[in-house]
């Protein structure tokens, strides 16, 4: 899909502002926070497919997040909706081929696959924002130091660096040539494929240019083909706790149905 | 065609994900070999410039509608297949951080999806025969084509594969493919065009930078059939542990045939799985929570299905009552612990 | 290094395509002068910039930082004394925060933690950008750009400081903000620039290259009046120097 310039622009501004909030949950470890996402995505998606009341208690951990952490529940919700297309088009499916009647509910038969598809669609919801959450407190500069604390290949994390920080610069180049396009070229949004050509050429040719100064800049100061950072963090035991405490919570709500238990055991000190 | 969380199993997102991690640790170690430092920063900002020339739209010759680059080609063109493999994996996991383009656990399968099979299938074995160290126009476009046609049905096939193992969607393997293969294959054509007219512009200002990508130390003889091979265990691990996992969770198959035989009843068998499912399935219609899946693969859901409380006809009624309540305490949650939002400034 | 001589002798240069952009280069640049280096685009400032450091190194001429020869046994020492601030920040200021890039050098150089810490600190104190420490730079002025590209090379405590255009794209306070901060390094400093009225408040002595070619060296005052020789550079005389129109 292809994204506008003003929302990524938008994005990665709204997001780098709040990774940079100073609540609780933005002081734990990257290391710890991101641990606890996959946890999470993991338990989420190893739920049984038919499971949707089972699924419920995950949202108090997003709600816990997105409220510790002071996060816009709106753009949060706006921004999975955006991506839903995909899963939606699967899952949709589901219905057509899985008829098998479930439940009754005064006359109306509820199937397997409907149940399903609903379950796909709060797994999908669940998911996307455990992952919007993780960068919303994170951000991806702390991200990537912890990718690198936690061993993965250093070209690969400082690339994602680079790719972060010039982002903007060359949005902005591709935005200026486009504008620069349309002035001269009336009544036509399109480009055909040989204009493409020489515009993507053309800022292809200024990335490679701008990737030679910055290599430059970098030898200038020393550069011999690893790239140093400090690394400040250091796990202490409040983010350990944090760690288990999800961890717990999570694994508790995989294996117990804890709506169910809950609603019995509160129906029962009524009856 | 980004994979969403949602659609695969943990089984599939974890043995797509050791093997991209593979792939990045084998290509990372690729281009620090090669030496050549200048790359690092290059692959950083040709990432970004990915981004970028996604904004760049253009008519699809005889349709009214507009496509753009997917990148995973164009990359391998420019860079080399292991730098490219390691740039459109950061691509991917900027688009899956940032707009939740791909879950992060789906990051896997959607990094080997669209980088392997442009990296290491379309360009070395399609693109570079074709195209030739001298390349001409017609020569670039019919490799670009080709490689894009490939490198997107091999990724759409195995967005298929991944989808259909998973066993959450339950959309039947042929049909899923019938629908998946032909719209990629246009998707595919269009790439094909759009990285040849780049590839030609680039040839001839810089002709060198598509040379450098092309000989350089980057893909020997030796490399391919490195790759090669770790392509081929990759697939025997992943086969080994689908298979391992679809005998012990036999969903797809069985439930089909538990479906369609009609025997979901009460009347079935007695034995195994299928009675204990239609119990579970008779009382607690409406919280399916532990179907047979998960009866067969793991003791820990065993006991837990012991645990199961002793349903009765309130069944239904607690769950409904509890799902009410385990909502209104996630809410409840949210109030006590909310922050002021944070207002995001504008700088 | 008691005495920081810069200097190159005999230097040209030609690119792989057969462009001669540098043609028979000589000066020398003792401790603590503060030299402007002007010409028209492409006279081939930014390539003589490039020996300065050893990120070119010529087939024919040399260059000498201090008493050393610029080869691959100094290099990474002379890299550490020529502190080199490119044009466009952007470039220059590569890593994610402000913090890191100013960090770059000295880990770069194998610093402790302790010690790299104190160096940033240090040089972003005398650009007057501490608190910008934790800033992604996409965030920061242009003014701020400069500033903090500065300390990325302060912090590696270089005794020459080379620049390209550091008042290229700066609006008339950020610029003068930064005459004011480079006024009082006392670094020997090299500046390649078109800003002649910069170069007129910092750089007593000024060489003008015109393809390839040195053309000029001396006391900038004097070159900067001298109309025609400008005229002949594709230069002019900066307004300063120029006759007021109204006041005659």
């Amino acid at each position: 899909m292809s994204i506008s310039t003003e929302t990524i622009k938008l994005e990665i501004h709204a997001l780098d502002v709040l990774s940079r909030g100073n609540s609780r949950i933005h002081r734990i470890d990257a290391r710890i926070q991101l641990f606890v996402t996959v946890v999470f995505v993991l338990s989420v998606m190893s739920m049984s497919r038919y499971d949707i009341i089972a699924l419920f208690p995950f949202f108090i951990y997003i709600t816990a997040i997105i409220a510790i952490g002071g996060l816009p529940v709106i753009s949060l919700i706006k921004k999975a909706l955006l991506m839903s297309p995909f899963a939606i088009m699967i899952g949709i499916f589901n219905p057509f081929f899985d008829k098998t009647p479930y439940l009754n509910v005064y006359g109306l038969n509820i199937t397997g696959g409907w149940l399903s598809f609903i379950s796909i669609i709060l797994r999908f919801f669940l998911t996307v924002e455990a992952g919007l959450i993780l960068i919303s407190v994170t951000g991806m500069y702390r991200i990537c130091k912890a990718l690198r604390q936690l061993g993965l290949p250093e070209v690969f994390v400082t690339q994602i660096l680079f790719l972060y920080r010039y982002l903007f610069v060359l949005i902005e180049e591709g935005t200026g040539m486009i504008r620069a396009k349309e002035l001269r070229v009336f009544n036509k949004r399109q480009n055909n494929l040989k204009l493409f050509g020489r515009m993507a050429g053309s800022l292809f040719l200024r990335t490679f240019n701008r990737a030679q100064r910055i290599y430059q800049a970098m030898v200038a100061r020393g550069y011999k083909g690893e790239i140093k950072m400090l690394e400040n963090s250091k796990i202490n035991s409040v983010d350990i706790m944090y760690g288990i405490g999800w961890t717990m919570f999570f694994l508790a709500v995989r294996f117990y149905n804890i709506p169910v238990l809950m609603g019995s055991a509160v129906l029962k000190v009524f009856q | 065609m980004h994979m969403a969380d949602a659609l695969i199993s943990p089984a599939v997102g974890g043995t797509m994900w050791a093997a991209s991690a593979a792939l990045i640790g084998y290509s990372a170690k690729k281009v620090r070999e090669d030496a050549d430092e200048q790359k690092i920063p290059l692959m950083g900002v040709v990432g970004a410039f990915i981004f970028a020339a996604q904004m760049i739209n253009f008519s699809i010759p005889g349709t009214g509608s507009s496509g753009h680059i997917g990148g995973g080609l164009i990359l391998a063109i420019l860079l080399g297949p292991y730098a490219a493999f390691l740039t459109i994996s950061s691509v991917l996991a900027v688009q899956a951080l940032f707009f939740a383009d791909g879950g992060l656990l789906a990051l896997g399968c959607n990094i080997f999806n669209m980088g392997f099979f442009p990296a290491f299938l379309a360009y070395p074995f399609i693109y570079k025969p074709i195209a030739g160290s001298k390349p001409t126009k017609r020569s670039i476009i019919t490799a670009s084509i080709v490689a894009a046609v490939v490198a997107l049905q091999a990724g759409a096939f195995s967005v298929v594969i991944e989808t259909f193992s998973s066993g959450i969607s339950e959309l039947p393997f042929g049909k899923f493919m019938l629908f998946m293969q032909p719209i990629h294959l246009g998707i595919g054509i269009v790439e094909g065009l759009a990285t040849a007219a780049l590839v030609m512009f680039i040839w001839k200002a810089r002709p060198e930078i598509i040379n450098a990508a092309f000989k350089g130390g980057t893909f020997g003889k030796v490399s391919i059939k490195k790759v090669l091979i770790t392509f081929i265990i990759m697939i025997a691990i992943t086969g080994g542990i689908f298979s391992w996992f679809a005998s012990s969770h036999p969903d797809g198959l069985e439930w089909s045939i538990f479906k369609t035989s009609g025997t979901g009843e009460l009347t079935t068998p007695a034995k195994g799985v299928h009675s204990k499912l239609s119990v579970i399935q008779k009382r607690s219609a409406f919280l399916p929570g532990y179907s047979f899946k998960q009866d067969k693969s793991s003791d820990i859901s065993e006991t837990s299905d012991e645990k199961w409380p002793n349903i009765n006809a309130g069944t239904t009624v607690s769950g409904i009552f509890g799902a009410a309540l385990t909502l209104i305490f996630a809410v409840l949650i949210g109030i006590i612990l909310k922050r002021r939002p944070q207002k995001i400034e504008n700088q | 290094m008691s005495h920081h001589i810069v200097e190159a002798r005999n230097l040209s240069y030609t690119y792989p395509d057969g462009t001669r952009v540098l043609k028979d280069i000589s000066f020398k640049i003792t401790h603590g002068e503060s030299v402007a280096v002007v010409g028209a685009n492409g006279a081939g400032k930014s390539t003589l910039l490039l020996h300065l450091n050893g990120y070119l190194s010529s087939s024919k001429g040399e260059v000498l930082i201090g008493d050393y020869q610029i080869n691959k046994d100094t290099i990474q020492n002379i890299r550490r004394t020529v502190g080199m601030v490119f044009q466009n920040p952007d470039d220059q200021l590569f890593m994610p925060t402000v913090f890191d890039d100013v960090a770059f050098g000295p880990l770069n150089l194998g610093f402790s933690k302790q010690e790299v810490e104190e160096r940033v600190n240090r040089s972003l104190e005398i650009v007057g950008a501490l608190k910008l420490k934790d800033r992604p730079p996409y965030k920061l002025s242009g003014g701020e750009k400069r500033a903090v590209s500065i300390a990325t090379v302060l912090s590696m405590s270089p005794d020459i400081l080379v620049m390209d255009e550091p008042t290229s794209n700066l609006d008339p306070k950020s610029r003068r903000s930064l005459i004011g901060l480079l006024k009082k390094f006392e670094h020997t400093k090299i500046i390649a620039t078109h800003d002649l009225d910069m170069a007129l408040d910092l750089c007593e002595r000024t060489i003008i290259i015109h393809e390839g070619k040195i053309t000029a060296d001396g006391l900038t005052e004097n070159l900067f009046r001298d109309k025609e020789l400008l005229f002949e550079n594709s230069l002019e005389i900066p307004l300063r120097l120029q006759a007021c129109p109204v006041c005659g």
